[in-house]
């Protein structure tokens, strides 16, 4: 797999069923058979990837939304973004 | 496990053998979907769930046939009876579910499966449950306090041989010769015409899910509110055992103060007191009902008679009843005079007696309605418009657009060589609304309901006998020319052919159905 970067563009895989309870995103993963439970943030970054978009976009939409600093922004979406393309809930555009 | 008790082994024995198979195959399946779940990896069976849709992308659940509903029943009867046995513990929500799931899979019945979540304890916990048209099979109850993520439709409708449109215009075409059959006040839907009737609104069967149908169809007057409230009451159901809202609502109607200035009133009026006295149930329904909650002024169009409903059970008490006052409407000159007593009834009248003679018939029903334009204001209903009310509720008046295209293949679909008030009232809909209809909605319409063939035809009609100022770039827009019109047109012309063989054909289909029908 491709070394995910600020310069990657990323959208969410159509084929995952997912729902919002209260406030937080659940997601149906048909591969494994599981479900997923996103938190506020996760649920957001999730909302983002609706459209294509990328890694650098999205950090700074979420610093808007988020009292984050950019560094640590960065590299937690990064890590969140790289365990969703791992489990091929998300995919690179 | 629960421990099966003698009586349920010897009330198990009593039973229908058909039905021993099933519960016994239903076991089975219940058992392989069990090791299905419990043994193999989520990877053998997960092509089950890979059609799923959220549920903002799913439609209505598909109707079920009578049939399907029968089978349907019989299943979850059947898994109700046996989970009380099965040899495992816990929910088992997914077992179920899968298991049912492919019963209806073999036997064709459409249903989904449908999967949710809810957060106990800062953990998710997921449910699967089924349905089937309006039924709940498994799992519903506890499905309430779960979010849907999912939605399986593991039945996949095989390309239908008949297309649907062609369907709906042979049950309307069958409508409207049974309606075209009962010349009597006393409407009382046969089986047949209840069913075809249920068809073409795609509603289900029972009594309750008919009040609903009313409190939708009282909401809003559209094209099949016009047509159909014939079918709400089951003959078969007393009028004391109806749903208390149906009872409710239709004496609203009944009791409409307005209803008093019409002159068909007082033969209303005449025949709810004699029943009355005769204790007869009657509830009024279509055009004078109808008329009733357009308050001041008539609707656009008038009412020559109305339509009652009244118990199977009392039809001979309520004929023995009207035929004692001379009030029985059989067609004939003396009896029909005596029964409408208003101008339109000799009107009707003299039709009845030449329409079968010549073509000057076709001159009479000209003076006839001529004399009608202008009797009543269409802007009455644009005035009125916001201010109707219905239990509270606004009434939202369809456009004029739709009204023109609905009143045009209304009349044209039903009574186009007897009666020719559609004509009158399209012709009030567009000297009304010359200067605001617009047309080009009008062909949208059409192309969307298809009654574009309809509309082409009525139009003609329109322009060469009332000269109506339609646009030539309308009948040019309209002359577009494909298969669905050629349907279109193959349904709507053969109600016209002048066939005696083929109008004797279509009554005794439609008598050949009644007899199945009510004999099934």
């Amino acid at each position: 797999m491709d070394k995910l970067t600020l310069d990657s563009v990323v959208i969410r895989n159509d084929e995952v069923l997912h729902t919002l309870l209260n406030q937080e995103t659940v997601l149906f993963d048909y591969d494994a058979g599981s479900y997923f439970g996103l938190n506020s943030v996760a649920s957001a970054i999730w909302t983002i990837t609706e459209a294509e978009t990328t890694v650098a976009n999205l950090c700074s939409q979420l610093q808007g939304q988020f009292d984050v600093s950019p560094d640590q922004c960065e590299k937690e979406v990064i890590d969140f973004l790289n365990d969703l393309l791992q489990k091929k809930l998300l995919r690179l555009a | 496990m629960k421990r099966f008790h003698k009586s349920t082994v010897f009330s198990f024995s009593k039973w229908p053998f058909k039905e021993k198979c099933e519960t016994v195959f239903h076991v089975f399946l219940l058992l392989k979907y069990k090791l299905i779940v419990s043994c193999l990896p989520y990877s053998s069976y997960r092509e089950l769930f890979k059609f799923g849709k959220p549920t903002d992308q799913v439609g209505k659940p598909p109707i079920l046939r009578d049939t399907q509903n029968q089978a349907a029943l019989r299943i979850k009867n059947i898994h109700l009876k046996v989970k009380r046995f099965i040899p495992w513990k816990g929910s088992f929500c997914l077992v179920n579910a899968l298991a049912i799931s492919a019963r209806f899979r073999r036997l064709k019945i459409p249903h989904r499966m449908m999967l949710g979540v809810k957060k106990e304890k800062g953990t998710l916990k997921a449910h699967a449950w089924l349905t089937s048209g309006s039924f709940a099979i498994c799992g519903v109850k506890e499905a309430s306090s779960y979010k849907t993520v999912g939605v399986f439709e593991t039945f996949q409708n095989k390309p239908q041989l008949i297309p649907a449109f062609l369907k709906k215009k042979i049950v309307q075409n069958a409508i409207a010769i049974l309606m075209q059959k009962r010349k009597t006040h006393l409407c009382l839907p046969t089986y047949f015409q209840r069913k075809a009737l249920r068809v073409a609104l795609n509603y289900p069967r029972n009594y309750q899910e008919d009040s609903a149908i009313y409190s939708q169809l009282t909401k809003e007057p559209n094209e099949r509110w016009l047509r159909t409230i014939v079918l709400l009451l089951d003959p078969k159901d007393s009028w004391e055992k109806q749903h208390p809202d149906l009872k409710r609502k239709v004496q609203n109607l009944q009791e409409g103060e307005n209803l008093k200035n019409l002159s068909i009133y007082a033969s209303l009026s005449q025949v709810q007191t004699l029943f009355s006295k005769a204790e007869i149930p009657m509830i009024v329904l279509k055009g004078v009902a109808m008329i009733t909650r357009f308050k001041s002024r008539p609707y656009h169009r008038e009412v020559s008679d109305w339509d009652a409903l009244i118990p199977k059970s009392k039809l001979s008490s309520a004929l023995h009843n009207l035929a004692q006052k001379e009030m029985l409407p059989i067609i004939s000159s003396s009896q029909l005079k005596t029964y409408f007593q208003t101008s339109h009834a000799l009107a009707i009248q003299k039709k009845h007696h030449r329409s079968s003679t010549s073509s000057n018939s076709i001159d009479l029903h000209l003076s006839v309605f001529k004399d009608r334009i202008g009797k009543h204001s269409f802007e009455d209903i644009h005035q009125n418009a916001q201010t109707l009310t219905q239990n509270g509720r606004p009434i939202t008046i369809p456009c004029d657009e739709l009204l023109l295209l609905m009143c045009i293949s209304h009349g044209l679909e039903y009574k186009i060589r007897r009666d020719f008030r559609w004509l009158v009232d399209a012709a009030i809909i567009i000297q009304e609304t010359e200067k605001t209809l617009e047309w080009e909605k009008v062909i949208r319409l059409a192309i969307t309901h298809q009654k574009r063939l309809a509309l082409k035809h009525g139009l003609k009609i329109l322009r060469l006998t009332t000269k109506q100022p339609i646009p030539q770039n309308v009948f040019d827009a309209l002359a577009l020319h494909d298969q669905a019109l050629t349907w279109e047109g193959f349904w709507l012309w053969l109600r016209l052919l002048p066939s005696t063989k083929l109008r004797t054909f279509l009554r005794k289909t439609a008598l050949f159905y009644r007899r199945y029908f009510t004999t099934a």
